[in-house]
Parts: C-alpha cells; structure tokens; sequence
C-alpha cells in the first residue's frame, strides 16, 4: 500500500502535527489562566458559556453515530459497497467519537475533576450522564469491538504479510482460520451486534438533542422541531464527513482501498435525501420559532434572521442547499461522480457546524427568559486553535490505523455459511458473560439513581457509575466472547482457510 | 428504713429508670440512624427558607449587590473584564427596558438573587450533585465537587449562576480583606448567592448554644443585602412559620414571582403596587 505522493503526504503529516503542537500549546495556556482566554462570557452580561468546544461536541458526536449507524445498516446488506462503505465508516466513527470526547474535556472547567467526580457521583437525572457513558461504553468501546470483530479476516491475511504493524495485527486475529464455524459465527455476531448497536446509539442522540434543544421556558413543539432538525443533521454531517473521509483514504491508501464510483454514487443519494430533510426540519424549526407565543423564542427567531445571526443562517441553509442542487443536478445529468459527491460532502458538513453553532449559540445571547440585553460569542484563539489541535490528531491516528487495519479489502467472503449449532459451552460462557454485563449495569445504574440513600447524598458505593459502565463493556463484549471462546480441540483445523495457508475465498476484482 | 436501704433502694430505682429509659429510647435512636441527616440549620426543621423585596422601598442604589460582593468573596473584576462581560454579582441589578420584558414589575432595574426554587433546574441537570436543594431550601453548591460543565448555568431560567473564568485576584495581590467565613473559590467552577448560609448557620448555632429559640425578627435582616439596605426593602425569613413577616408578606396581594409560570417555584417574592 503507498501512498500517492510522498512529499504531500509529508506536507499533510507536518501540518497536522503543527496543528496538533499549536492546540495543545493553546490548552495548556486555557488550563494555566482559566477559560478567560476563551470568547466565552457570563449568561445575562451579553455572552455565551457554552461555544464552539460544546458546538464541536454536537457535530462529533452526531456525526460519529451517524456513521457507525450507516455502517450497521451497511452490514445487513450482503453488498460489496456497502461492506467498503462499513469498512470507511467504523474507524471514522472512532474518530469522531474521540474528537467529541475531547471537545468536551477541552469545555471543562477542571477536567481533573470531571474525570474523577463523574466517575464518583455521576447522577442519570443529568442528560450529561447519559452522554458521557454512552461516549465512553458505546460509542467508544462497543464500536471499537465491532470494528475489530468485523476486520479479523483481514487482520489475519495481513498479519501473514511482513510488516512493523505484524505482532498488533496477529494479536488481534489470534485464532482466526477461517473455518466454516468461525464465518457462520462471526457472520452471527456481526448481524447481531449491528442490529443492537442501533438502539445503543439512539440514547447518545437522543441525550445530545435533548442537551441542544430543551432549553427551560422553551415551547414544546419548537424544541422537537429542533431536536429532529439536530437529528437530520447529524446525518447529513456524518454522510458529509463519510464521503470526505472515502476520498481522504482513497488518495491515503490507494483507489482499492477506497470507494468506487458507485459506492459514492450510493451515498451522494443518501447525502441528498438527508440534505433535504435537515433544510425541511430547520425551516419549519425556524417558522414554529417565529410562530412561538413565547417571547424569548421568538427574539431568538428573529435574530436568526436578523442582523446579529443573518448571515450564519443564510450560509447555513445557502450551503444545505447547494449541496442537495449540486447532487440533484449531477443525478439527474451525469450520474453522481465522486467529485461532486465529495464537494456536497464538505459543504453538508460545514452546514452542520453551522446549524449547531446558531442552534446553541443565539438562545444563549438573545433568547432568556429574563430581560437581559443581547450578547454575542466569538470564539477566541485558543478555542480555535484547541479545536485544530483536536482535528489534526484525529487525521494523525488515520495514518497507523490506515498501516494496522488497511482499508482495502483482504477476503471479503460474505456468502451465508450454512453449519451446524454452536456447542453448548459457548452458548453457556456467552450467556453467563451477558447476564454478567446486565447485573452488573443494572446494579450500577440503581447506585447511579441513588437507590438505598438520599436523593442529594452519594450512593452507597463511591463508584457507582464505573460500575455502570462496566457493564455496558461487558455487555459489548458479549459478541467478542462468543466469537472468541475455544472451539473444542480437534474442531479447529476442520476447514481452515484463511491464516494456515489454504486458499482463501474467491474475491471479486476491485472496483 | 435505714439509710442504707434508702440508698439501695434510690441505687436500685436509678437503675431501673436507666434501664426503662434505654429501652424506651432504643427505637427512637434506631429511627434516628435510619433518619437523612439533621439539617445544617437545627432548630423547627424543617425551615424554606425565603427573602421579599419590596420594589415600591428599593432605591435601586445597589448596596445591597455591594454588600453581597464583600461578604461573600466574589472577587473585584478590573475594567479589562468587566468590559469583557464576565462578571460575578450573587445579587444583581436586572435593568427592565420601559417597554416590553417583565413589565409586570415596571421599569427601572430589580435587584436579583438566585431565587432557591422549590422544583430547582440547576440541581437537576447537575451531573455530579455539585448543587442540592438542602433540607432548609437554600440551594446550595460544593464548590470542590463541581467540575465546570456550566449545565446548570444553561438550565437555570434566571440565569442566576455565575462561573469563575479565571482564578480569583485581589486588588494589590492581597486577600486580606476577605471573609475568612466564606471559602474562596476556585477558577472553573460554578458559584451562586447562598442567601448568606454561613450567617443563618451561625445564627442558628448561637441559639443553640444560648438554648434559646431563634425569632423571626432576628431573621427578617439576616443575609447581608438585607442587612444593608437602607430602606429595608429586603426582608429574609422562613416560609415553614405561618407567623413570620415573610409568610404574611408573600401571602399579600402585591407579592409575585419571576417566572412564575414554569413551575420553579421561586421562593424570592417581589411586592409592588398599592400597600
């Protein structure tokens, strides 16, 4: 796998680790003065206390389970762009939901503390609870497992391969030969996890839209117009960031690696439907906005359309709107070329920014309850430069886990494997390990409740919330275990494939 | 009977009456290990503890914000800052434009403290029970816990929270002018007016120790905005005792709340209006 060129790869690695450097200098400098060296500013004397780290957290976060959704429901099909549209998005949801989480670390006022105190006496009465939990043993872990769980056939083709990357890739695809029983199972656990993966990841959403839209005072049916527009969006910020990030690996690692025409052709028509969606749900947010008995509502509508936010809401809906034209034009004309389908791609994800930026930003500086005078935010270097920081190490872990895990496809085998039932062990193990993972996240999510003591004291056991957490881990892993456990001995060589040097599948040419 | 007897027999009753008392009393000490915790302020708990002010007296001559700095601490923003707006007011003026806004209570500007709601937003967004709604109904916050994710600040619909941008400073470099009753706090965190708990504390604990009941009067100027207001426009008190100043002054016809209509339950009430 080379790249395509060297020298602008050298260039893209320096900018990046600049990028990296300048965002953790500006860090450290917010952490020495306090968050004065941000744009925030206090709620009511004209500013904004939550900005851009909160508004990188939405986009992260939403596009990130967008991706991982899109790459679930890419795994139901039995299609071979739909498996390189799984493959892209997984590891690309990582980083996301990386990014999001330090975004989140970055708004902080004592990220020491909020490690310590979230895992000590984290409440489930705070939407943030939800968030945080469901980044770390969701988004986070159960992804992680799904990704390596999914790319074992490739680890263990590649791990045959000479490379510094060998003894990690051979660690991971420890024990995988390719035999029948190993494919129907992992077949199994991909289907399964894929399908439970979805709910897990509604209750992040569903958290973040409740965080970007309830706002106290605010009508009902404005916020869930605003908590669906959030929702819309993120899809299209995901399907955006899908698209930018297919064309990054496909220059990063080779066309094999990457998407063909017509797997961009594919998701050029899902960034369009979305598109169209998240203008609808945003116009009609804005018109029951205006429409709104509530005057802070209103005010916030207004300067929406104002001077204040005008032209950030015109760019908004300008750019959603560009990109829905530019790919229905090329689908009706020429067919959807990766070129325009990536354009699309990047103007839908700046349009997401946006839309999240006004969204939690105008209610802050025109919306209270209370007559305070209009404010305004802007983020401050630092923020700006934190932010950067945040990207650039995103786009840095790309380049080993492009070297590990290679996009491009080593057996691809998605062929329904017809076999006998797994043994009873297993069977056992899996469900002893999953009712395991259950107790021990319903006990810790009692403790969490504050189940056993007072609603304002701390639960009985100091750390309830890892235990929690814990077991939604053990409960992700539930499919790993399955997957994993021994087969009994003299089972295992039956019909090896893969790594004992038998030929592997027939593969289809690449595209 | 002898003496001895006497004493035998007083001995043995002593015994006796300990021995009944301790079995009499062995329920009540159970339930009371089983009890939450007695409330800070001891006395006729449970208290809610509540403030007036009376727009028709307020001068607006905000000594009442002066005093509240310099009794709890909130540091003095130099002029860089204070054009920067981030500052830090437990009571604040809210300036009411002539038209429009909370017209309901005229124009002119409002004094504003946390108003310690009874269905408070800010303790129930609070993701690590920094802010609780203590047995007295001060809404209080454990400066050392939070961890500076301003959620309460967003939740809170009078936005009556303030966050410490960056580390305290004094002028000069010399803090020795602070309250050494009130702890300073940190950069990073969330801070709000208390209504001066420290002092309902300590005046709670002197009765104490007087064996003596604390009386409304004693109540009515406690917090230090109250006790600062030359028109004593701010009267503080317990709205658990049916007889206080307080309880008569929210029941009265010129009483509202801000806000009222989104079920916080202020318990700061503003009097206006024909007397």
């Amino acid at each position: 796998m080379k790249a395509r060129s060297p020298v602008l790869l050298a260039v893209a690695v320096t900018l990046m680790l600049a990028g990296l450097a300048v965002g953790g200098l500006a860090y450290f400098r917010q952490l020495a003065a306090g968050d004065v060296v941000t744009g925030m500013r206090s709620l009511g004397a004209g500013g904004a206390v939550w900005g851009l780290y909160v508004v990188m957290d939405g986009f992260f976060l939403g596009a990130g389970i967008a991706l991982m959704a899109c790459a679930c429901i890419a795994r139901f099909s039995r299609d071979r762009e739909m498996e390189s549209v799984a493959r892209i998005a997984m590891p690309i949801a990582l980083l996301c939901f990386l990014a999001a989480a330090l975004s989140v670390l970055a708004d902080q006022g004592r990220p020491g503390a909020a490690l310590v105190n979230l895992m000590s006496f984290a409440r489930p009465q705070s939407p943030l609870f939800a968030t945080f939990t469901s980044v770390g043993a969701i988004c986070l872990f159960a992804s992680l497992i799904h990704c390596v769980l999914a790319r074992r056939p490739d680890l263990a083709e590649y791990a045959k391969r000479p490379s510094s990357w060998r003894p990690l890739q051979r660690l991971l695809a420890a024990g995988y030969r390719g035999t029948p029983a190993q494919r129907r199972r992992r077949q199994q656990v991909g289907f399964w996890m894929s399908l439970l993966m979805l709910p897990a990841l509604a209750v992040p959403l569903a958290a973040l839209a409740i965080l970007f839209a309830v706002r106290p005072g605010r009508p009902w049916p404005l916020a869930a117009c605003e908590a669906v527009a959030f929702t819309f969006a993120s899809g299209a910020g995901g399907l955006g960031l899908l698209v930018v990030a297919a064309a990054l690996v496909g220059w990063l690692a080779g066309r094999e690696a990457g998407l063909g025409v017509r797997g961009f052709a594919r998701l050029g028509r899902g960034l369009l439907l979305v598109d169209a969606l998240a203008v609808l749900s945003v116009v009609v947010a804005e018109i029951a906005g205006l429409a709104a008995d509530e005057p802070a509502a209103a005010t916030c509508a207004r300067a929406l359309l104002g001077d204040a936010y005008g032209a950030l809401f015109w760019s908004e809906l300008g750019l959603f709107f560009l990109a829905g034209f530019m790919l229905w034009r090329a689908l009706w004309r020429t067919g959807l070329r990766p070129r325009v389908v990536v354009a699309a791609g990047v103007m839908s994800a700046a349009a997401v920014t946006l839309q999240r930026y006004l969204l939690l930003v105008v209610w802050q500086t025109h919306g209270l309850l209370l007559p305070y005078r209009p404010g305004s935010y802007s983020p401050s270097w630092v923020e700006v430069a934190v932010v950067a920081g945040i990207v650039a190490f995103g786009l840095l872990l790309l380049l080993p886990s492009v070297r590990l895990v290679p996009f491009a496809p080593a057996v691809y085998d998605q062929r329904p494997v017809a076999g006998k039932a797994a043994d009873l062990r297993r069977v056992l193990v899996t469900a002893a390990w999953f009712a395991v993972g259950l107790a021990a996240a319903v006990t810790g999510f009692l403790l969490s409740l504050r189940v056993g003591t007072e609603a304002f004291l701390d639960p009985v056991f100091p750390a309830s919330p890892v235990v929690f957490i814990a077991g939604l881990m053990l409960l992700a892993m539930t499919g790993a275990v399955y997957e994993l456990w021994p087969e009994p001995t003299g089972a295992n060589r039956k019909g090896a494939t893969a790594c004992d040097g038998a030929p592997a599948p027939a593969e289809p040419p690449p595209q | 009977m002898s003496e001895q007897d006497r004493k035998g027999s007083t001995r043995r009753e002593a015994l006796a009456l300990t021995a009944a008392a301790g079995v009499a009393l062995a329920p009540t000490a159970r339930a009371e290990e089983k009890s939450p915790p007695a409330p800070v302020t001891s006395g006729r708990p449970p208290h809610r503890f509540g403030m007036a002010i009376d727009l028709d007296r307020c001068l607006r001559c905000q000594a009442c914000v002066v005093a509240c700095a310099a009794e709890n601490n909130t540091p003095p923003l130099g002029r860089q800052e204070a054009k920067r707006s981030r500052p830090i007011h437990w009571m604040d003026m809210l300036v009411i434009p002539a038209a429009g806004g909370a017209a309901a209570l005229g124009h002119g500007a409002l004094p504003v403290p946390c108003m310690h709601c009874e269905n408070p937003a800010c303790v129930q967004v609070c993701p690590v029970g920094a802010t609780y709604r203590a047995d007295d109904g001060v809404v209080a916050q454990i400066w050392d816990r939070c961890i500076g994710c301003r959620y309460c600040m967003i939740a809170c619909p009078y936005s009556r929270r303030y966050y410490n941008w960056s580390p305290p400073a004094w002028p000069g470099g010399d803090p020795s002018s602070v309250n050494p009753d009130v702890a300073l706090r940190p950069a990073g965190v969330v801070e709000k007016c208390t209504l001066c708990h420290h002092r309902i504390r300590a005046r709670y604990e002197r009765a104490r120790l007087d064996e003596e009941l604390v009386a409304d009067v004693d109540l009515q100027r406690l917090p230090a905005c109250a006790a600062t207001c030359p028109t004593e426009a701010i009267t503080f008190g317990d709205l658990a005792d049916p007889r206080s100043a307080l309880s008569a002054l929210a029941a009265s016809p010129r009483a509202t709340r801000l806000l009222e209509h989104l079920g916080t339950g202020p318990r700061i009430f503003y009097l206006q209006g024909r007397r």
